[in-house]
């Protein structure tokens, strides 16, 4: 067990203000993180504090490289349209998100990092043609995010840190289009990127007494302006025109995060961690995607979503001087409304249980792996406003039920 | 260590006993209320067999209103169903802009011909009252015995192989529980499509009333439940409105035409002294439009003139009463269709047709939503609309709750036409065979 882990402050946070939606933003950034069940805010001197509290890298010496990836497989299945309980199972699909660090001592206290990591990187694909194709088939949001940050420990109990977010992100959204009352249906897909959304996050690290730290740690919003292109496909020549198309334009403002965490040395051995993070998503109150060619409708969807937060809980035990057990526990409240969830996001509040390891290779070297299991709450939706119609408007009621497996290996080395 | 291990272990399957779901439960059936659809059967017409875009197709059959209260209630219904494109001569959509409609050369072919009970949907297109008790064959129904033998009544009888008899002794050979009537709107749209020619009259009320009441007394001696409707206004379709309709956008509130007195006179679009206005029908949509000059009038077979309207307005209005009297008298439940049809009539600054499940619904043309190319039957979408009026009554008067069909969710099923293209050398491909049969 690092008793340097003890050392930290303050704590930090989660992730990226960028996510398009709860379900899609990826907040396992470290496989040590994960075990603990996210809990890591408090945590320093770890080269993921880059991401989870940018004042934790205050105590990082000399030269920290750290790399690795999170296999995450998410299932889904939904049953209805009520009153049917017919099953149909999203189609499987791995996410293998990546995260790098780098951190530099430039002088004592004064630590420069630089991370690169995929926040969102999720993605959601039912078969073309199952009963709620008219709301989604695919939805697909990559990002990739760069993190210049830089950290100062400005007593031996209390570091900051701040960085800059720059992110880059292409979105992809499928789904089928109806020509009632005439016969048929085609696919209109929207698809979007953007090369430069910038946000900022805040760490401060603080250690009242030796047996333990606190963490709090700020990501700011970040406004997303999607550039595209509208297309479809299987559209009757005879209404070529008719079926909105072209570029597009679309915004979206990711959620304010904060994170507050502690963590607890209980004996030389044991450390527990807990973090309470709050997420800001009522930034995300509508969906509008404006066509340039003004003879087209825009589309503007209410999306509504709620303020909530996700609670953490971690444990390390250092079994010997070279093999720490770890495990951890979340509770992550879900923040769309009943009404809105929809298969494209089948969200819905979640139990994580999580556990792992790290060893060390040799005395530069470490290994850390983890797994995540996340089991989603049965989520009925009786008055739902996500419509399956393809024209006019049928409530896509019915129950979804989720999973998740999450593998996590990171690589630490330290020169 | 060996504990912790343990412990993982543990909850590894406490994990893995999450990946089983709480069970839903299956819907519990519908409930029908005192209705009792084990054995459900329709008769009707070309609207209850799922006629639409002027052919029999299965792919419209299946959306035919008595399909669709069929499945809602989960009763099994069988149909005698014909392959796409159907009976023929299917209109289809060539282009939207101009709007122009082809028929579809081709036929299919009658799928279940061999199903060996009466169908449970014995809507036979083109039937009359009379045919019910009546007709067995293409040759002896009211038409045939005029001198056009309607097929369709081979087509859904069978009676070759069954010798069952009419449409009414196929559906007692069924012993039915629960039975639909909607007929009689033959009896009037005949006279009314035809512009008044072909029949001259309409059923004379006499005979309807004779004829319905002996059709109302042998329906209720099958000991099912039975619920009829009755016949909504025929001067409302847009077989009717939409080509004086858009004549009249145009500006154009005169037309030169034969009237049923045989003279050529130059007739008003608007609503006449009598308060009905002209009518010309969709067969007169052609380009370049006549009736511009006495010249070239619209001929007679086109034109409902005002006091043809009159003619049949009076008469949909007598045969609903004896529809609504005799279903009072047997119990029957009775579904005025003609009142549901009335709130979607749109009107210029007056009424707007109605808006359901989101989808605005009137009887304009295509573009309304209701009605399919033929400007007589009813879309897809319309049958369901159709299906609801009827399930509202089986619900009031059988006490049952069957859900009503969310209208959004049938698709749209007018169709659109290939393009007519020839083969490399420039030749039309006609199958061998084709044209082995033609009659001269």
């Amino acid at each position: 067990m690092k008793k340097t882990s003890l050392l930290c402050t303050l704590f930090v946070l989660m992730m990226f203000g960028n996510t398009l939606a709860g379900g899609f933003q990826i907040n396992e950034h470290g496989a040590r993180a994960m075990a603990m069940g996210g809990a890591f805010t408090a945590m320093v001197n770890d080269p993921s504090s880059l991401y989870f509290n940018v004042a934790g890298m205050a105590g990082l010496r000399g030269w920290n490289a750290s790399g690795g990836t999170t296999i995450i497989a998410p299932a889904a299945s939904f049953r209805g349209p009520s009153p049917s309980i017919t099953e149909t199972e999203m189609e499987k699909q791995l996410f293998p998100p990546i995260h790098l660090y780098l951190t530099y001592e430039i002088s004592d206290g004064l630590v420069a990092g630089l991370s690169v990591n995929n926040p969102f990187g999720l993605g959601t694909k039912w078969a073309d043609n199952w009963v709620g194709r008219f709301s989604s088939i695919e939805a697909d949001l990559q990002t990739f995010s760069i993190q210049p940050s830089i950290a100062y420990k400005v007593a031996d109990n209390f570091s900051v840190g701040v960085g800059l977010l720059y992110n880059v992100a292409t979105v992809q959204l499928d789904r089928a289009i109806g020509f009632a009352p005439f016969q048929g249906e085609g696919v209109i897909r929207l698809e979007g990127s953007e090369s430069g959304a910038i946000g900022f996050h805040l760490g401060v690290a603080y250690q009242p007494f030796s047996a333990l730290s606190l963490g709090l740690s700020y990501k700011s919003e970040v406004e997303y302006s999607f550039e595209g292109t509208a297309k479809t496909e299987g559209v009757p020549s005879a209404l070529t025109g008719r079926v909105p198309e072209g570029d597009i334009e679309a915004t979206f403002v990711s959620p304010q995060q904060f994170v507050f965490g502690l963590g607890y040395q209980v004996t030389k051995d044991l450390l527990v961690t807990a973090d309470y993070q709050y997420v800001g998503w009522s930034s995300y109150d509508s969906l509008k995607v404006d066509f340039k060619n003004a003879a087209y409708t825009d589309l503007a969807s209410a999306r509504l979503y709620e303020d909530t937060y996700i609670l953490r809980f971690g444990a390390e035990y250092g079994y010997s001087d070279k093999l720490d057990l770890r495990c951890g526990f979340l509770i992550d409240n879900n923040p769309v409304p009943d009404e809105m969830v929809d298969p494209s996001l089948p969200d819905s509040d979640r139990l994580g249980f999580s556990f792992g390891f790290g060893y060390k290779l040799s005395s530069s070297l470490s290994l850390d792996a983890s797994y995540l299991y996340l089991r989603f709450a049965e989520r009925t939706v009786t008055d739902s406003d996500v419509n399956y119609a393809s024209s006019g408007f049928a409530p896509f009621n019915g129950t979804y039920n989720s999973t998740g497996n999450l593998f996590s290996v990171t690589f630490n080395y330290s020169f | 260590m060996k504990r912790l291990l343990l412990l993982l272990a543990a909850g590894l399957l406490v994990f893995s006993g999450c990946e089983d779901r709480s069970e839903l439960t299956a819907p519990p059936a519908v409930n029908t209320g005192s209705a009792n659809f084990t054995r459900y059967v329709a008769i009707g017409n070309s609207l209850t067999a799922g006629y639409q875009s002027g052919a029999l197709y299965e792919s419209g059959q299946k959306y035919g209103w008595a399909a669709l209260l069929a499945k809602q209630t989960g009763a099994s219904f069988a149909m005698p169903t014909y392959s796409d494109p159907g009976s023929g001569g299917r209109l289809e959509i060539r282009s939207l802009s101009p709007f122009t409609l082809v028929p579809n050369a081709g036929t299919g072919t009658p799928t279940n011909t061999t199903y060996a009970a009466p169908y449970n949907n014995l809507g036979v297109p083109g039937a009359l009252l009379y045919d019910v008790m009546n007709a067995t064959n293409a040759g002896n129904c009211a038409s045939g015995l005029a001198g056009s033998p309607n097929p369709f009544f081979d087509l859904v009888l069978r009676n070759s192989a069954f010798n069952l008899g009419s449409q009414f002794k196929h559906a007692k050979a069924l012993s039915p529980t629960f039975l639909t009537l909607w007929i009689g709107n033959n009896d009037v749209l005949g006279y009314a499509t035809s512009g008044g020619t072909a029949p001259a009259a309409p059923t004379p009320f006499g005979t309807f009333n004779a004829l319905y009441t002996q059709l109302a007394d042998s329906v209720a001696s099958l000991g099912a439940n039975v619920v009829v409707a009755n016949i909504p206004s025929v001067t409302d379709i847009p077989f009717f409105t939409t080509v004086g309709g858009q004549f009249v956008l145009n500006g154009v509130t005169k037309v030169w035409a034969v009237t049923s007195s045989g003279d050529t006179a130059y007739v008003s679009l608007l609503p006449t002294a009598n308060g009905a206005p002209n009518f010309i029908t969709l067969k007169a949509s052609t380009t370049p439009p006549t009736g511009f000059s006495k010249a070239t009038p619209f001929p007679n077979s086109v034109v409902l003139d005002s006091g043809e309207v009159v003619t049949a307005q009076t008469a949909i209005a007598q045969f609903n009463g004896v529809i609504q009297n005799l279903a009072t008298a047997k119990n029957f439940g009775f579904v005025d269709m003609n009142t549901a049809f009335k709130s979607y009539v749109y009107f210029p600054g007056v009424s707007n047709g109605q808006v359901v499940d989101g989808i605005r619904f009137t009887n304009i043309f295509v573009t309304g939503g209701l009605f399919s190319l033929d400007g007589v039957h009813p879309s897809n979408q319309g049958a369901a609309i159709i299906a609801n009026e009827f399930i509202k009554v089986i619900n009031s008067k059988f006490g049952a709750a069957i859900p009503r069909i969310n209208v959004a969710t049938v698709p749209g099923g007018l169709n659109f036409g290939k393009k007519i293209e020839f083969n490399s050398f420039g030749l039309p491909v006609i199958p061998a065979g084709a044209l082995d049969n033609l009659y001269f």
